[in-house]
C-alpha cells in the first residue's frame, strides 16, 4: 500500500520540479527517490543555492550547492507557472501565489509595486517557493467519527502553522465525507479559491475529492460559499485557509442555513486561533465548535481534536 | 531560327527576373500587413479578454493573415519548451524560422523587442509594447509600399528592357 503512494508522491514531485529551469531541474531530479516522495517544497532565493524542504529541514539540491539562483531563473519559473500569461493571473500574482496544474502552489516574494495603497504587481522577484501538492489517502482516517454527528452538523476548523498539512487533511476529509467513509455519504460543496484542493483542469479535478463533491474554484471564498449554498444544495461546505472578515461572514451565513462547515486556518492551536477577533466571533456565535490540531511534520504528523471555547487568552 | 528562340528565351528570362524582384516587394507588403493585423488581434484579445498565452497564440494563428499566422502557430507549437527557454526566446526562434516573413533587420528587431514583453508583464504593459511595435511596423509598411510602387515598376522595366537589349545584341 505504501509503494504506490510513494510512487505517486515522487510523480507529483517531478510535476512540480518541471516548473524549474532546465539546470535547476537536473539538480532536483538528482535527489534520492525516497527524498523525492518526501519533499514538501522547492525553494529558490536570488543569490543563494536552490533547496528542497524535507520534513527534517532544507537541503541544497544535489550538484547545485555552489550555484546561485538568478533573477532570470525566478522569472522563468513564473513564466512556466503562468504559461507566459502573467496578465491572465495577475490577481493571483498580487495575492502572492500562483496555483499550477496539479495543484502545486508557487509562492512569490519580491519588490511590490504599489498603487493607491494596494499591490499592483511584483516588480522584481527575490524568492519563490514551489509547494508540492500531494494527496495522502487516509491522512484524515479517524477524524470523521470524532466530528459532531459524523460531520453532518457543526463547524470544524483544521489548525496548523503554515506547511503543517492542513490542506492535505482537509482534502482527505472531504473525500471521506463525500464517499461515505466512516459515515453516510454527504454532498460537499468546496470553495477552492486557490485551486489547491481539487486542482481542477478542464473541468476535471486532478485530486480525488469524492463522488458527491461540487467544486467552485478560482473565485473568492466568500462569493464561492454563497454561490455553492444557493446553487448546489450542499450538506457540507468546505473552504481552505479562512482568514478575512468576508470569509467569516460567508461562513456565518452558511451556518445559519443548517450546513456543516469545514475549513482550515493558520494557527498553532486553539489559543492561537482565538487571539484573532474574526475567529473569536465565529466561536462565540457557534459557527465553529471543534478544531483538529495538527502537530509534527512528515510521517511524524499527528492530529488531536479540541473543543473551541469562547474567549481565549487574548 | 535558333537565334530567334534564344533571344526570346533571354527576353522572357530577364523579364521574369524583373517581375520576380517586383513580386518580392509585393510579398513584403503583404507580410507586413498581415503582421500588423496579427498584432492588432493580440492587442484586442489582451484588452478585452486577458487571454492566456496558449489560447492567445492559437486564436491569432487562426485569425491572422498569411504569412504572419505561421509565426503565431510556430509559437503556439513551441510553448511546451517553456522552462527550457523563455517565451522571448521561443518568439525570436519562431521569427528566425519563418523566412516567408521577408523581414529586414530593423523589422526583426522591432518584433524581437516585443517578444521580451509578451507574457511577462500585466496586460497594460503588453498592450503598450504591442502599440509601439505596431507603430514601428506601420512605418516599415509605408516604406515597403513606397518601394513597391517606385521600385516595382523599375524592376519590371529593367528586366524586360535588359532582356530585350541582350536579344538585340544577340540578333
Amino acid at each position: 500500500m505504501m509503494v504506490p503512494v510513494r510512487r505517486q508522491a515522487a510523480e507529483r514531485f517531478s510535476q512540480a520540479a518541471a516548473l524549474l529551469p532546465w539546470a535547476l531541474r537536473q539538480g532536483a531530479e538528482r535527489l534520492p527517490e525516497t527524498d523525492k516522495a518526501r519533499v514538501e517544497e522547492l525553494r529558490l532565493r536570488a543569490g543563494r543555492p536552490p533547496t528542497a524542504v524535507l520534513p527534517e529541514g532544507e537541503v541544497p539540491l544535489p550538484g547545485l550547492e555552489g550555484e546561485r539562483v538568478t533573477g532570470e531563473d525566478l522569472r522563468l519559473v513564473l513564466e512556466v507557472a503562468t504559461q507566459a500569461s502573467a496578465h491572465a493571473v495577475l490577481d493571483r500574482v498580487r495575492e502572492g501565489f500562483v496555483t499550477v496544474r496539479g495543484g502545486h502552489r508557487v509562492g512569490l516574494c519580491g519588490s511590490a509595486v504599489c498603487e493607491n495603497g494596494a499591490i499592483r504587481t511584483l516588480g522584481s522577484l527575490s524568492s519563490l517557493s514551489i509547494r508540492v501538492a500531494r494527496e495522502v489517502p487516509g491522512a484524515a482516517a479517524g477524524v470523521r467519527p470524532m466530528l459532531r454527528d459524523a460531520g453532518r452538523t457543526g463547524g470544524t476548523v483544521i489548525l496548523s502553522p503554515p506547511g503543517g498539512g492542513k490542506t492535505t487533511i482537509l482534502r482527505d476529509l472531504i473525500r471521506r465525507l463525500s464517499d461515505g467513509i466512516e459515515g453516510p455519504p454527504l454532498r460537499v460543496g468546496v470553495a477552492d479559491e486557490r485551486g489547491e484542493l481539487a486542482a481542477m483542469y478542464d473541468g476535471l479535478p486532478m485530486n480525488d475529492l469524492g463522488a458527491r463533491t461540487d467544486v467552485l474554484d478560482g473565485c473568492p471564498k466568500a462569493v464561492a460559499l454563497k454561490l455553492l449554498l444557493r446553487a448546489m444544495n450542499p450538506q457540507v461546505l468546505a473552504a481552505d485557509e479562512v482568514a478575512g472578515p468576508e470569509d467569516a461572514a460567508a461562513l456565518e451565513e452558511a451556518a445559519g442555513c443548517g450546513v456543516a462547515l469545514l475549513c482550515t486556518a493558520h494557527a498553532a492551536g486553539p489559543e492561537d486561533l482565538l487571539c484573532r477577533p474574526v475567529f473569536r466571533r465565529l466561536v462565540r456565535r457557534g459557527v465553529l465548535s471543534r478544531a483538529v490540531v495538527l502537530t509534527g511534520r512528515g510521517e511524524g504528523r499527528r492530529w488531536t481534536l479540541a473543543e473551541l471555547g469562547e474567549g481565549g487568552p487574548c | 531560327m535558333l537565334r530567334l528562340v534564344g533571344a526570346l528565351l533571354l527576353t522572357a528570362g530577364a523579364a521574369g527576373l524583373g517581375l520576380c524582384a517586383a513580386g518580392q516587394l509585393g510579398e513584403r507588403v503583404r507580410s507586413l500587413r498581415s503582421l500588423v493585423g496579427g498584432l492588432e488581434i493580440l492587442k484586442r484579445e489582451l484588452s478585452f479578454r486577458r487571454t492566456a498565452m496558449p489560447e492567445l497564440m492559437e486564436r491569432t494563428a487562426r485569425q491572422a493573415g498569411e504569412p504572419a499566422r505561421y509565426l503565431f502557430a510556430r509559437c503556439r507549437d513551441h510553448l511546451e519548451e517553456l522552462g527550457e527557454r523563455s517565451f522571448g526566446q521561443i518568439w525570436v526562434r519562431a521569427l528566425e524560422a519563418e523566412p516567408e516573413l521577408l523581414l529586414t533587420r530593423e523589422e526583426r528587431a522591432v518584433l524581437a523587442e516585443l517578444g521580451q514583453v509578451l507574457g511577462r508583464y500585466d496586460a497594460d504593459g503588453q498592450i503598450a509594447a504591442l502599440e509601439r511595435a505596431e507603430e514601428g511596423l506601420k512605418v516599415c509598411l509605408a516604406r515597403a509600399e513606397e518601394d513597391r510602387r517606385r521600385l516595382g515598376r523599375v524592376y519590371t522595366a529593367l528586366g524586360v528592357g535588359s532582356g530585350a537589349m541582350l536579344a538585340i545584341l544577340l540578333l
